[in-house]
């Protein structure tokens, strides 16, 4: 018995490797904006995606304010025979990944299946396909969970369908950890990119936590905000802040080596991803030592990874929990690190909510967007800083000279994700630094 | 080479059979069953009503009744597990700093006990879409969303380095101990728990089985339901559990002068890009997995001494990942014993990759493989050495471990004897 | 049997809705060449099918080597037939066929031919089929009742084949209407064939004594009102020259 008959071993990264690891494709599905160019309109226009649930009869609902991605409930442009089996969540991956491969002009079929990896953010799994069944299962009885069930709830179906979509072989992951959850998928990718064990990785996240239930349970967080105004609702930084709008949505981007990309014939990137770090808060009730705060560590751990230093970063977009004692934090740990006021902080997701696993893929798109446009995206117009956060909070879209810009996310439970992206100068697309084009 | 390498330093299980990593190990080596007839709750009226359960009582295994309160039975599992394993390794937490310390915990299906439990509350039994909001369980979020469970255990173990809750499905276990395994070679990490736990021993898990019909029916016998290998194989059985091992980096857990029970040598995740459930009888992406796992331990195929296969009980798996061990282990694959602990302890989803890792670090300490219970007529298809029934003593120093999960995902992990010259680093 | 108790239509419905195949690739379902997996129907999709299936008639499919689905739709209809209960009605209307033909098609007029409808709604009309709902007269607790059915004519067959497309209580029930000339007037019968679903209140042996009771007296009525609709015509027609 030989080998002779099976797949070629993958083999380590090839000669045009530069260990960056650069972003060459992305998307944007948010409240308020569907694809990259209407989100980032929307953004510099600051138009709210927030408003009443559409999705069920919320009279009487104690969530008033949501961020719905419009249209129906199944995502159109999603293969009917795709759509049967997958809740909406993974529906919005496979829409947004089609943007970002589009984006970077990748065909997935001209790569060797084992060179592409998928690495995903899941938060809540497919909620409302999950619930209807359960219904079904509590209402009717067991003869009624349909075989769907089975692979469209749990958290890895987005990242198993869109592995299976596009003929993905390569390293395939799942990473919970709520809204911090995208940083680490994306880490994860870059991580999987340097180390070689794939080409491209299709990362980022998507999530669709609007069905009653899953709002029901977000409520027992305490931090959802129960206002009705969806101008007034979720107020990040502002003395009104009472909590935050949950929303749908998400990023998938390409994460590649950038000599790769290049020898590819890719079209520009984005940015390179040029640092990550994770940590995790001391248990409720524990007094932190003397030393730095862990959203501070995560900061610093990022900012260490890519080399850089404060006075390097040009803009940060804050992970604006909107309330009070965690927005409290974030701007302390920000006046900590770069100084008060030192750097401009902005939270375009005032403007659409907070979407769990896909808010950070969407910040870390948001960012790129920004160094590539050379303009900070604002906070929502209605939020007011409080004097007590000492940070330069971005109230409209500022032109400005980015090179690096830092995302923070905070996932609930305590755990913390930064990173850090740099803008990849235009001539670098073109220029190899090692290998050669094919 | 300075290259940093994650051992394993301490053990901790919560299994059906007895918790606790004695009483896991006994009944693999008594090659004795632990799956019965459903007793979590009322299964008549569902296809399969067997399964693989743990007698577990939250207080006796030191959890206040707060946590019991708070956590869903998978966390519970875990923060359990986490304890013995930290216990066992003799590693002493406070002693490490706080952000040196790391989590990365698997889970399949996170706490679908407590949404279950809590949904059919506030939807009066499955009566109303649109639920009661009101006044939900105040730990309804921790619920919803799995990351909770990485949480508990960085609670438990005071991490506050990097924490991450890892859901590939049934790949978790081995994906969330590789990933462990990243934070000790990355330097980011000194001391990691690393595992998974899953409790999906629940209405609404066993009936999408059912659905598909995945697991047996032979809720007649369910001593010997679980049938991996074997000719009368009728699908798996539901199990439920959890492990958490201590990594450490191996030069450091020498010098503390820790019991190392193996290193993690080499690890791949490769997936098929084929379908959600079904597999390919070629197990070609397996494959690929296997040996790229053994190409980064830097072993050649004939030091395997022992598999531990995914062995679910389908007939798609163990064709599937037969030939995946004929094509990379070639003429070694019919010398080296094959066996899988589902026949024992049901399949767990996502955190039977973590238990298995268990079960392999104690073949390597004991040198002593589990068997395959309940292999009396092997699959004649199949052809390799299943360990039919009993325990084998044997020098067992290079184990592979394999998963195969929904989502086409594959993994392997190469596990080792603690090498010599870690020490001379 | 003279309808299959599973319509080929309402069958297409159920694989478009368990397996979301696009209506382009579900016209090929009738093709015993093309095989289910030909349509892009994986084994879920096909579970989902037969789940549907079994649930609504609480039967067992056993479908194992099965390749296409007009196998299926045999395997389904073959399974469910010997289940049927059969009534056979008929009564002789002292009335020239046309106007016993139009009146006893005329769907929306039922509430006036019948005494048991209250509501008849033509949803859709296609060529000689019609599908419309139904409602009987609220219950004393006030629950009404309400299904849909469609029905088709050929008249040139003198024949009428309906159907419940909603089957509430019923795992199926199809109705032959068939009309010929006999001694005294045009004889309509109706032959209705169905199954009763194992949670609906009453069985079929029930239902067969209730469905034998209602007839006579529809038919009675139907008869009255045809007859007197008829001498009315007649009487017109009179008066007319």
């Amino acid at each position: 018995m030989t080998d002779t008959q099976a797949a070629p071993t993958a083999v380590p990264a090839a000669s045009a490797a530069t260990g960056v690891a650069v972003v060459t494709g992305v998307s944007a599905l948010a409240p308020g904006g569907i694809g990259t160019a209407d989100f980032w309109d929307a953004l510099l226009e600051a138009r709210s995606g927030l408003g009443a649930v559409t999705r069920f009869a919320a009279d009487g609902f104690p969530v008033r304010v949501v961020g719905e991605v419009a249209g129906p409930e199944t995502v159109p442009g999603v293969d009917p025979r795709l759509a049967v089996q997958t809740d909406r969540w993974s529906q919005l991956a496979m829409v947004a990944t089609d943007e970002a491969l589009h984006d970077a002009a990748l065909d997935p079929a001209a790569l060797p299946p084992y060179d592409l990896g998928v690495i995903t953010a899941s938060s809540s799994g497919g909620n409302a396909f999950g619930q209807r069944e359960i219904e079904a299962l509590w209402s009717k009885g067991p003869r009624y969970v349909g075989p769907y069930q089975s692979i469209a709830w749990f958290y890895a179906a987005t990242t198993g369908q869109l592995s299976i979509r596009h003929g993905m072989k390569g390293p395939c992951g799942v990473l919970v950890a709520e809204q911090a959850g995208g940083l680490d998928a994306i880490g994860q990718a870059r991580r999987t990119v340097l180390r070689g064990d794939a080409r491209v990785v299709l990362t980022g996240g998507t999530e669709a936590p609007l069905s009653p239930y899953a709002l029901t349970c977000q409520l027992a967080s305490g931090l959802l905000s129960p206002g009705a105004d969806p101008q007034r609702a979720y107020l990040p930084f502002d003395e009104a802040a009472t909590g935050h709008v949950p929303g749908e949505g998400g990023a998938l981007l390409l994460v590649e080596d950038a000599g790769q990309a290049a020898a590819r014939g890719a079209p520009r990137p984005y940015g390179e991803i040029a640092g990550y770090a994770a940590t995790f808060d001391p248990p409720p009730g524990v007094r932190p030592g003397g030393g730095p705060t862990a959203l501070r560590r995560a900061v610093e751990g990022a900012l260490a990874d890519a080399g850089a230093t404060p006075g390097e970063v040009d803009v940060v977009f804050a992970d604006a929990a909107g309330s009070p004692d965690l927005d409290r934090a974030e701007s302390a740990c920000l006046a900590e690190v770069f100084g008060p006021r030192g750097v401009p902080v902005t939270a375009p997701k005032s403007l659409y909510g907070r979407l769990y696993a896909g808010g950070a893929p969407l910040d870390v798109v948001t960012a790129l967007l920004a160094l590539r446009h050379q303009v900070i995206p604002p906070t929502s117009p209605y939020v007011t800083r409080a004097a007590a956060h000492p940070i330069d909070l971005v109230g409209r879209a500022r032109p400005a000279r980015l090179r690096t810009a830092l995302v923070v996310a905070r996932g609930y439970g305590g755990f913390n994700g930064a990173m850090v992206l740099r803008s990849t100068p235009p001539t670098d697309s073109h220029r190899i630094p090692k290998g050669r084009v094919r | 080479m300075n290259q940093r390498r994650a051992v394993v330093t301490g053990i901790g299980v919560v299994a059906p059979g007895g918790v606790g990593t004695k009483a896991f190990w006994k009944l693999l080596t008594d090659g004795r069953t632990a799956t019965r007839a459903i007793s979590h709750f009322d299964a008549s009226g569902f296809r399969s009503r067997i399964a693989a359960e743990a007698d577990f009582n939250p207080a006796a295994c030191g959890l206040t009744a707060e946590e019991t309160v708070r956590m869903d039975r998978a966390a519970q599992f875990a923060v359990v597990a986490a304890r013995e394993a930290l216990a066992d390794s003799g590693a002493a937490p406070e002693e490490v700093p706080a952000h040196r310390i790391g989590v990365s915990v698997g889970t399949a299906v996170g706490c679908t006990v407590t949404l279950e439990q809590q949904y059919t509350q506030v939807s009066d039994n499955g009566s109303r879409w649109v639920v009661d909001a009101a006044d939900p369980f105040p730990h309804l979020y921790r619920a919803l969303v799995p990351s909770a469970i990485g949480a508990e255990v960085a609670w438990a173990a005071g991490a506050q380095g990097p924490v991450r809750t890892v859901s590939t499905g049934c790949t978790s276990g081995l994906d969330a101990v590789a990933q462990g395994a990243q934070y000790i070679e990355d330097g980011t990490a000194d001391l990691v728990l690393a595992g998974a736990t899953d409790a999906p021993i629940s209405p609404i898990t066993v009936a999408c089985f059912d659905a598909i019909k995945a697991t047996s029916p032979n809720n007649d016998d369910p001593a010997h339901a679980s049938r991996p290998f074997d000719r009368d194989r009728d699908g798996f059985v539901l199990g439920e559990g959890c492990a958490v091992l201590i990594l450490e980096e191996a030069g450091a857990a020498r010098r503390r002068g820790a019991r190392i029970y193996c290193e993690i040598a080499g690890y791949a995740q490769r997936s098929n890009a084929f379908h959600m459930t079904g597999l390919r009888p070629d197990g070609l992406e397996l494959a690929e997995a296997i040996r790229v796992a053994l190409d980064r331990a830097r072993l050649p195929v004939d030091s395997v001494d022992y598999v531990n296969a995914h062995g679910s009980g389908t007939r798609q798996n163990d064709r599937h990942e037969t030939a995946a061990f004929k094509a990379t282990l070639g003429e070694h694959a019919y010398r080296v014993p094959v066996s899988s602990i589902k026949s024992m302890v049901g399949h767990s989803l996502g955190a039977i990759g973590a238990i298995e890792v268990a079960a392999c670090a104690l073949a390597i300490e004991m040198d002593t493989v589990p068997p395959t219970a309940n292999l009396h007529t092997p699959d004649p298809e199949l052809g390799l050495d299943y360990v039919p029934l009993e325990a084998r003593e044997y020098p067992v120093d290079t184990v592979l471990s394999v998963g195969s999960g929904f989502g086409g995902f594959q993994t392997a992990m190469v596990l080792t004897a603690p090498r010599p010259e870690v020490g001379h680093d | 049997m003279t309808l299959p108790p599973l319509a080929y239509n309402e069958f297409l419905n159920i694989i478009q809705r368990c397996t979301g195949v696009p209506s382009e690739v579900l016209a090929t379902a009738a093709d015993p060449a093309v095989t289910i997996e030909d349509m892009g129907v994986d084994s879920l999709g096909l579970i989902n099918v037969l789940t549907e299936v079994e649930n609504r008639y609480d039967i067992t499919l056993d479908a194992d080597g099965v390749q296409c689905f007009p196998e299926i739709y045999q395997l389904i209809n073959d399974q469910l037939a010997p289940a049927a209960a059969r009534t056979e009605n008929a009564v002789v209307i002292d009335a020239p066929f046309d106007l016993v033909w139009e009146m006893t098609n005329d769907v929306a007029n039922w509430p006036r031919l019948f005494s048991e409808y209250a509501e008849a709604t033509v949803l859709h009309r296609e060529g000689d089929t019609v599908r419309f709902r139904l409602s009987l007269h609220p219950e004393a607790d006030g629950k009404v009742w309400s299904w849909v059915s469609e029905r088709t004519m050929d008249r040139a067959a003198r024949s009428v084949l309906a159907h419940r497309v909603e089957t509430g209580p019923f795992a199926f029930m199809n109705i032959h209407w068939t009309y010929r000339d006999a001694p005294g007037g045009v004889e309509m019968r109706w032959v209705q064939e169905f199954h009763m679903r194992p949670d609906a209140p009453v069985d079929d042996a029930t239902m067969t004594a209730r469905i034998n009771g209602n007839s006579k007296v529809q038919m009675a009525l139907i008869k009255d009102r045809i007859e007197q609709a008829a001498k009315a015509r007649a009487a017109g027609e009179l008066v007319g020259q």
